[in-house]
């Protein structure tokens, strides 16, 4: 009997195993495995409904976890089950809804609109309701041309990337202002038109401040009913604010002192109260982290000395005091 | 959440440049080392000195995987990211034992990739291994091909060429050394992988 490792190897260690020896160049090593794939790990390409729904609950998973968005969350989860519910009816043979899932989103800058659109884009291709699901960020200078014919052109070429996945117009309200002869309303057209001529294929989201938001759909009574999904982001609290800060301190490997934990619960509070409009901005969280870490950097490197890992995790008050 | 991108190619094709210069570029200033296989190691290295002790004109100076920890995305959603610097695999045989270890250990970790970025030069024809390595991953991992070097001219037609030969498969124009094309590796990153 020959030896076991001469074997023709018939799984993926063997393979290895036979690289490492000299008997197979790295490109015959990848070609056997190609042909072993059904006996490795699963492969994320060919797709098994559960497998699609494991996908999704990935992605549910992930929305779950940002902080706050209570009321988002639940109509994520509404929309979710209504998409699962009609794939299930026209499984049997029942009649379907038709989809429209495209979506407004109200609130100020900060307040997780895009992420949110991004996670829906993702949740809606673990569903199969988008082939691709990635994010197109565009604002009304993407959109709006120069000259006339140039908006559509331009239009039709945002659409035509975002194709498969979702189309999210920031400032979307922007669009309307210059009044009729503004060549927004062209973009407004247009977009309505592939709205239109290619159903289910992309996702819209128009977002923006609320109020503004609101006197845009008022202007445009076109568009009103073509978007039958409303998430309403409110700003963050005080308490959401610090979650989020310990949050992206955590991320970046360090830690917040016991001292600077406290202050900067009464910091975001204390921003509340003085300074109301933009305190829910989340941004403004990224930053204060972003500036105290290189504050504590300064503070390290001018103390000198032995530095423990302790002291290079840890971001104490003053870091945060002279960054506000 | 963290997630693990490798970085894979031919000898030379600039994995390691494109690393700890993409590091850089999304912001870390001093870069957190793991031998990828046991994170205990783990050490930090201001860039500058990775540069001068990890890239080299000469192949297979990466023969150990390096992980470099970056972080990718935006406001409250940040995603910890090991990009894996993997020993080059390359058409033929190699007379090393240490070149052939490391190969093996580069084909070990495709098995299990859930993200993978294939590094080409865009001023070489790529190899069968090449190939075979979009045949193996592309189906199995987030995948996209980055056609190096595109500082040097010439390299549009290159390009274009590669992403025929890859077609469907992403390939992305990018410049290791002079950071071309780096926002749209972020954005797919971005995209495409998951904790």
């Amino acid at each position: 009997m020959r030896p076991s490792s001469d074997r023709e190897p018939d799984n993926a260690r063997d393979v290895i195993r036979w690289v490492e020896a000299g008997r197979l160049t790295p490109a015959e090593a990848l070609g056997r495995l190609r042909r072993l794939d059904g006996r490795l790990a699963p492969t994320v390409a060919v797709r098994v409904p559960e497998e699609a729904e494991r996908a999704a609950e990935h992605v549910w998973r992930e929305i779950d976890a940002l902080i706050g968005l209570k009321e988002v969350k639940r109509q994520i989860r509404e929309i979710w089950a209504f998409v699962e519910i009609q794939r299930r009816r026209g499984a049997v043979g029942l009649a379907t809804e038709a989809q429209t899932l495209h979506m407004i989103f109200r609130g100020a800058p900060g307040t997780g609109k895009t992420t949110v659109a991004r996670l829906v884009g993702r949740l809606f291709a673990a569903l199969e309701v988008l082939p691709k699901g990635h994010l197109v960020e565009v604002e009304r200078a993407d959109l709006v041309g120069e000259y006339i014919g140039h908006t559509a052109q331009k239009t039709r070429e945002v659409v035509r990337r975002a194709m498969g996945g979702v189309m999210f117009v920031d400032e979307a309200y922007s669009l309307a202002r210059g009044g009729e002869k503004d060549f927004g309303k062209e973009a407004i057209d247009t977009l309505v038109k592939a709205m239109e001529d290619h159903k289910s294929e992309f996702l819209l989201i128009l977002a923006g401040y609320p109020r503004e938001m609101a006197a845009f759909l008022a202007a445009n009574p076109g568009l009103y009913s073509r978007f039958p999904i409303h998430l309403d982001f409110p700003d963050y609290t005080p308490s959401e604010l610090m979650l989020i800060t310990e949050q992206m301190v955590r991320l970046r490997e360090y830690r917040l002192s016991e001292e600077a934990r406290a202050e900067l619960a009464r910091y975001w509070e204390r921003r509340q109260a003085f300074w109301p409009e933009n305190a829910g901005n989340a941004r403004l969280v990224r930053n204060l982290v972003e500036r105290a870490i290189r504050r504590q950097a300064v503070r390290l490197l001018h103390r000198g000395g032995p530095m423990s890992r302790e002291d290079l995790m840890t971001l104490v008050w003053t870091d945060f005091e002279d960054s506000r | 959440l963290s997630a693990e991108v490798l970085v894979v190619g031919r000898p030379n094709a600039g994995k390691s440049l494109f690393v700890l210069n993409f590091a850089a570029f999304l912001g870390q200033r001093a870069l957190r080392l793991a031998a990828a296989s046991d994170g205990s190691l783990a050490r930090w290295m201001p860039l500058e000195r990775a540069r001068r002790e990890w890239v080299s004109p000469l192949p297979y100076t990466t023969l150990e995987p390096l992980a470099v920890r970056v972080v990718l995305g935006e406001g409250d959603r940040l995603l910890a990211v090991h990009l894996v610097d993997c020993p080059a695999v390359d058409d033929g045989s190699s007379p090393s034992d240490a070149v052939r270890r490391a190969w093996a250990s580069t084909l070990a970790r495709l098995v299990e990739a859930r993200a993978v970025l294939h590094i080409v030069d865009a001023g070489v024809a790529p190899g069968v291994v090449d190939a075979e390595l979009e045949a193996f991953v592309a189906p199995r991992a987030a995948y996209a091909v980055i056609a190096n070097k595109c500082d040097l001219p010439g390299t549009g037609r290159a390009v274009r060429r590669l992403r025929s030969q890859f077609a469907p498969r992403p390939v992305l124009a990018v410049s290791a050394r002079t950071g071309r094309g780096f926002p749209d590796v972020a954005r797919f990153l971005a995209e495409h992988v998951r904790p």
